[in-house]
């Protein structure tokens, strides 16, 4: 059960993500990230879908990913005794929280540059199947019970025992529930309440100012400098994996075949050149077939 | 309809208690800090008066949509987690919510902020705010490991994953979690130090190396926002724990003002003593690099989660 949702959200935000980037190549021609990047004023539509997408890859809540992950965390924790997956698997979200950042930055957020000036908004047709996956994607945060219901019904003409589920409500064997709808709710409010007194008061006043307007120490960057990040972006990561790395598949390749080279090295000696080793090998392969004679080798 | 009132009542009282007790404590710390360094220090209010002057700016630029977002994420996910949480155990006043929701939706929606903050110091293109982004979630895939490994040792040893069920079974069996999975209990202790963002850990908003970090761009009304987000955040950490290892505080029996007042009191005392640990140890170490940071959280907590989750099990 937890692991059919997971896929299907897995595949609707895939397949928005994918969309996200074919939206951009198609408008800027090209997706290297050190040439693209600060996008999100010109494609808001664009970045929006690709926002939902990976907080539902992440696995965050409020959105569907985490239902799937919630799901899939209880099974694993009530029902089976894999508590190493269940680490591997916690690890792997919050790791995926992490490169997930990188597609957001290196393509929608950090310094525009004067190259990208000319790129708009994608067209129509492509802005709406992209809407429409984020849309499925919300709902299904907010209301799990709609993918249930199917899911649910194909299990039991599979043969599987009757599984319980619920509309907006999450409950695990245990007992212990986790109520979406009252998690959307409250993130909802404080997210109304929070945004009116911060932002909506004050906006008439404030001006919208560029990503070369910001303060480094002091100094003020001119229009030409360029403050891109996106090389090595995770370069203490690395650092920190860094014996992680020393030992790559393609050392092992090479010693492996350094090995068979070795050992053919050494049969090869058998061809010396010489007329009379040639000889030599003759009489003595002559005197094991004479030794061998009565034995079960040569009938 | 004045049961809604009482929880609604409720959720706004126990916010404002976070918030409070929250900048108090920094206060105090900032207090303290500032004694162990033989000066003396501001008042212990001054957390207080920073947001009044910060709330009291006006904002003249704003750097996109992202950037007005960020400190509203970090409230959301403050103000959430606090829903969730138990404050006393089983207090009439307090339960907001902790019914519906458990401890894994706890450990995604602590993320929910940090996330916020880093699409809003993304946008403002500041190559400062970038790479404090990097190292802070590089730092916070370091911290996340033994933390989730002590969770999960104490979801299989008590075969729960409710805040309520795991205090209630402190309180009926005597013994506290801390005593009862020790490496649990350390691995969780020293994933804390790493959440606080106290030396040696304080790369992310290293003011000297990075202006600031993922904060830089942000001033004036947002900056206030996201300082009283952290206090909630500081003050949620510190009951989760409680809750958790220390036996949480209040009587599930008596819910009269006496026994609430000193529920909360017991309360403050046992998040101020843990509190103390991670400040304590910052006084005395100075900075780590990330890598540094990644691979400490790496070593030994991670060691020590990997032990309480098989003494859990058997």
């Amino acid at each position: 059960m937890a692991a059919l949702f997971l896929a299907v959200v897995h595949a609707i935000f895939k397949g928005a993500l994918f969309m996200v980037v074919g939206a951009v190549e198609k408008q800027a021609g090209t997706t290297d990230m050190t040439k693209i990047s600060g996008l999100i004023r010109k494609m808001p539509f664009t970045f929006f879908v690709a926002l939902v997408s990976i907080i539902a890859l992440a696995g965050v809540p409020p959105l569907g990913g985490f239902v799937g992950k919630w799901m899939l965390y209880e099974a694993l924790i009530t029902e089976s005794n894999n508590y190493f997956l269940v680490i591997v698997i916690f690890f792997s979200s919050t790791a995926a929280f992490l490169y997930s950042y990188r597609f957001l930055f290196g393509l929608f957020l950090g310094q525009e540059e004067k190259e990208t000036e000319h790129i708009k908004e994608a067209p129509i047709s492509m802005i709406i199947p992209m809407m429409v996956l984020a849309i499925l994607l919300i709902a299904f945060g907010a209301f799990p019970g709609l993918l249930f219901d199917p899911i649910a019904n194909g299990m039991h003409h599979l043969g599987f025992s009757d599984v319980n589920w619920n509309m907006s409500v999450l409950v695990n064997v245990w007992g212990e529930e986790s109520n979406m709808g009252y998690i959307n709710l409250s993130i909802g409010v404080v997210f109304v309440i929070i945004f009116t007194f911060l932002t909506i008061k004050g906006y008439k006043g404030t001006r919208y100012v560029g990503t070369k307007d910001i303060s480094t120490g002091g100094e003020i960057p001119t229009e030409n400098e360029n403050l891109t990040y996106q090389m090595d972006y995770f370069k203490p990561f690395e650092r920190a994996a860094a014996p992680l790395y020393k030992r790559s598949m393609n050392k092992i390749w090479n010693d492996l075949g350094n090995a068979i080279e070795a050992i053919f090295d050494f049969t090869r000696k058998i061809y010396s050149g010489n007329g009379q080793t040639y000889a030599l090998f003759v009489v003595i392969f002559l005197v094991i077939l004479l030794i061998f004679k009565d034995t079960w080798f040569a009938k | 309809m004045e049961d809604l009132g009482l929880k609604i009542f409720g959720a706004i009282l126990t916010t404002f208690m976070a918030f409070a007790v929250g900048m108090t404590y920094g206060g105090i710390v900032r207090k303290l800090t500032a004694r162990v360094q033989n000066r003396y220090g501001p008042p212990v209010y001054q957390n207080f008066l920073d947001l009044f002057k910060l709330q009291s700016k006006k904002t003249n630029i704003a750097h996109g949509f992202m950037g007005h977002m960020a400190p509203v994420w970090i409230i959301i996910a403050a103000v959430t987690v606090l829903m969730f949480i138990p404050i006393l155990n089983g207090n009439l006043w307090f339960p907001n919510l902790s019914f519906h929701g458990d401890l894994i939706f706890l450990l995604y929606m602590m993320v929910f902020g940090s996330l916020g903050m880093a699409l809003g110091a993304g946008q403002t293109g500041n190559p400062n705010s970038a790479i404090g982004v990097t190292r802070g979630l590089s730092q916070m895939v370091g911290y996340e490991i033994p933390f989730v490994l002590a969770l999960v040792a104490l979801m299989i040893q008590y075969q729960t994953t409710s805040v309520q069920d795991l205090t209630q079974i402190q309180h009926d069996t005597g013994v506290w979690n801390a005593f009862a999975n020790p490496f649990a209990f350390l691995a969780a202790l020293l994933a804390s130090l790493g959440m606080y963002r106290y030396s040696p850990f304080d790369i992310v908003g290293a003011p000297a190396e990075l202006a600031s970090g993922p904060v830089s761009e942000f001033g004036g009304k947002y900056l206030g926002t996201m300082m009283s987000g952290g206090a909630v955040f500081a003050f949620i950490k510190l009951t989760l724990y409680v809750h958790l290892f220390f036996g949480g505080a209040g009587n599930p029996d008596d819910s009269g003002i006496l026994a609430t007042l000193t529920g909360i009191g017991i309360l403050l005392l046992k998040t101020f003593l843990l509190y103390m640990v991670p400040v304590f140890y910052g006084w005395i170490n100075p900075r780590y690099r990330t890598e540094q940071a990644i691979r400490y959280f790496w070593g030994w907590p991670t060691a020590l989660g990997i032990i309480g989750v098989l003494w859990a099990v058997y």
